[in-house]
Parts: C-alpha cells; structure tokens; sequence
C-alpha cells in the first residue's frame, strides 16, 4: 500500500520534472571552423556526423537507446502477465507493470533531453556556417569595389579571347621562342586542368541536391537549418505526448492505490462487523430499551 | 670544428633564405608589370638610342612584357587587391596591358601608347608654343 503511495507520487513528479540535471548531461560541442567551411557541401553533413558520433553526447543516446528497447521489452512481457493473473499477484503485477512504465516514460525523457540537444547544437552549427559563408561570400556592397571587380573580369574576358591571336602573332617569325613561363605555364595548366576534371567527377564532390535540383553550399545550409527546426518542432510534440504518457501512468497509479485502498477497507469493514457496526443506528435498539 | 662550421653556415643560409622568401621582396606581378612597361616606353623613345638597336631591345622587352601581362592577370591574388595601382590598372586594359593589346590590335607599342595618353599627330600639329 505504502508502495502504491509512492508510485503515485513518483509518477506524477516524472510527468512534471522530465528534463535530467544540466551538469550530468554530457556535451557535443562542434565548432564552426574554416576547415569546415571549405569541404564539399555533401560532404558537410557527414562530416559533422561523423564528429558527432565520436562525442560524449551520441554515447550516452546510444546507451539511453538501449535502455528504451530493454524496458520496452518487459513493458510487454507485464502486459501480458498481469491480462492472465488473478488476485494480490494481479495486484503486484499491475503495480510492477506501473513501475516500469514510469521508468519507460523516465528513460524516453531523458533521451529527448539528449536529443533536443543534439538539434539545437545543429540547428547553431549549421547557422554559423550559413553566416560565415554569406559573410565571406559578399561583394562589400563598395561601388568602386563592384567596378572593379567588373573591370577586371572584363580584362580577364578580353585576355582569355586574344591570346590564341596574341600567341600566333608573336611566334609567327622563326627568330621568336615561346618564354619558359609560357612553356611551363601551359604544362602546369594542362595538368591542373586534369586535376580539376577529376575533382570535379569525383563523388564526394557532387553539388547536394534538393527535391532533384542541384543547389549551392549557401541554399544546402539553409535546408539544413529548415531540417533541423522542423526536427526541434517535433521534438516539441514528443514531449507532448511523453507528457501525456506520464500524467496516464500517476491516474493508473492512483486508481490502482484507490482500488487497493478499497478493497482493504472493505475487508476491515468486514472483520469489524460490517456496516452495522459503523451506522450509528444499529446502535439506537440499546439505548431506547428500558435497562 | 669545420663540421660545425659547415653546420652552421648550412644553418644561417637556410635562415637567410627563409627571411627573404617571407620579407618585403615578395614579387608583386602588378609593379613587375608597370616597371617593365616603363623601361620598354623609355627606350622606344630614347633618342639617344640608333635605330636597329633600339627595336632589337624593344622586341625583347616587349616578349618579357607579354609574360609579365599575364603573369599579372592570372594571379590569384590581384582578385583581391584592391590598391589604387590595381584600379588604375583595371580601368584601361590597352594601357596597362600594353603588349598584349597592341599585337591584337596590330598596331606598334609606341603608335598605341601615344593614343592611349592622348598624343596624336593631328593633336601635336594643331598645338601650339606658349606659357602656362
């Protein structure tokens, strides 16, 4: 009886204090560094994957994992014991039944805490990386800076169309040699333009795709960060739901300590002479008959 | 003792040559390029130079100063340099990138240079001798 008390009491303080204490919490703490900033973007979200699994943060969701399947699995095994007994061992099933469906909704809270900070860490990360990237990306918005920039493509343009000209005009007479720089510089170009083929074919360097559309480091941040808070929101709804799981388990509690409570009553109500010995009434025949 | 000395020797070269590779000599492809523009300029109007002499020297010059174009253009780094030589660099690509241009518009470096800062035979012939 005493136990059933405390279930009740236990279930309705894990209904109300799901979140575990911030100091026991372990961390994940990516940071938003060049050298992430430089990979491909498809290779972006594996990467901080993979640091995330390395961090002290998936191993304890991996460990509260394993807790959940394990309660689970004897959150059915209750079930179906306490549907085929009878009397005080129903009584005790259905309170171990309880137990392990505070522990159930305990160990679900606690991994939501986990996880929720997995995705606001993300959720920051991946918004760090969106703002240094359109930092860095920017033209400055200086008008002499855009012309320029403009200018200077310009020449570029006009060099890349005129040198083939360039190159046959000046080497046109036997007496003029290419220059070593002109030799050297064809060579090297030759070979980084091979690189750069192969860089771009290569898989970890395919542009990211959304909805099937080939999108810029810039836009795949963005849809990462849409991911994320669309994550956060159901988190949201999670703990809804763990909190309804919760408030369910202290009404069984209770109903169970109720009924409980009842039935020892009326068994005591019984040993004392039942309802007669309670209803003052019965009592009135020895007080109105002469002595 | 002379292995030490060799050591050292070794040592300070080495050092040496790290400090000069990082100092204030690093090249810079856009005053390479107008140096060398300017020497060629001079001596297409040198006068003391004779004739056959001075396009010999002009043809050599203006070879170096093709490299030295697109040495220029190709750099990575003039994309960010903003400095007033690379604005005024930008701002007139048959001046700046002299050699080039004049074999594309196939005119001499001189003949384009002259048009380039407003010299012209109609312009001289039109002026006139007075006091500012």
């Amino acid at each position: 009886m005493r136990a059933h008390r405390t279930l009740v009491a236990a279930a309705v303080v894990a209904g109300l204090a799901l979140p575990a204490r911030a100091d026991e919490m372990p961390s994940w703490a990516p940071v938003a560094s060049e050298q992430l900033i430089r990979l491909p973007a498809g290779y972006l979200e594996k990467a901080i994957e993979r640091d995330f699994r390395d961090s002290s943060l998936a191993g304890a969701l991996r460990d509260k994992t394993d807790a959940i399947a394990g309660t689970a699995a004897s959150l059915a095994d209750l079930q179906a014991a306490v549907e085929s007994a009878r009397g005080p061992a129903r009584d005790e099933l259905r309170h171990q039944f309880l137990v392990a469906k505070q522990d159930y909704v305990g160990l679900m809270g606690a991994r939501q805490d986990l996880e929720r900070r997995r995705v606001t860490t993300r959720l920051r990360l991946y918004k760090q990386l969106l703002a240094r990237i359109e930092r860095t990306g920017e033209s400055g918005g200086d008008p002499a800076l855009v012309a320029l920039a403009e200018q200077r493509m310009a020449a570029m343009r006009r060099f890349a169309g005129a040198a083939d000209t360039v190159d046959m005009k000046l080497f046109a007479s036997a007496t003029t040699e290419e220059s070593r720089y002109g030799r050297e510089y064809r060579r090297h170009a030759a070979a980084i333009e091979d690189l750069v083929r192969a860089i771009d074919a290569h898989p970890m360097n395919t542009a990211p795709e959304i909805d099937g559309r080939m999108v810029g480091k810039p836009e795949y941040l963005a849809h990462l960060v849409a991911e994320a808070e669309t994550e956060m929101a159901l988190l949201d709804q999670k703990d809804l739901v763990l909190a309804y799981m919760a408030k369910l388990v202290a009404l069984d509690a209770m109903a169970l300590a109720d009924e409980v409570d009842g039935r020892t009553a009326e068994a005591t109500g019984r040993a004392d002479g039942g309802a007669e010995v309670r209803d003052v009434t019965a009592a009135v025949d020895f007080f109105t008959a002469p002595n | 003792m002379p292995r030490t000395t060799t050591l050292l020797a070794a040592l300070t070269l080495a050092v040496s040559a790290c400090l000069t590779a990082g100092g204030p000599a690093a090249a810079d492809p856009l005053e390479n390029m107008e140096r060398e523009r300017a020497r060629l300029i001079a001596t297409l109007l040198d006068p003391d130079k004779e004739a056959n002499g001075r396009l010999a020297e002009a043809q050599v010059a203006r070879r170096r100063l093709v490299d030295l174009e697109r040495i220029a253009l190709r750099d990575p780094k003039t994309a960010a340099d903003t400095r007033p030589i690379a604005r005024r660099a930008f701002a007139d690509y048959d001046l700046t990138f002299l050699a080039h241009a004049s074999i594309e518009r196939d005119m001499a470096v001189l003949d384009l240079w002259l048009d380039r800062v407003g010299v012209s035979t109609a312009r001289i012939m039109g002026a006139r001798v007075g006091r500012r």
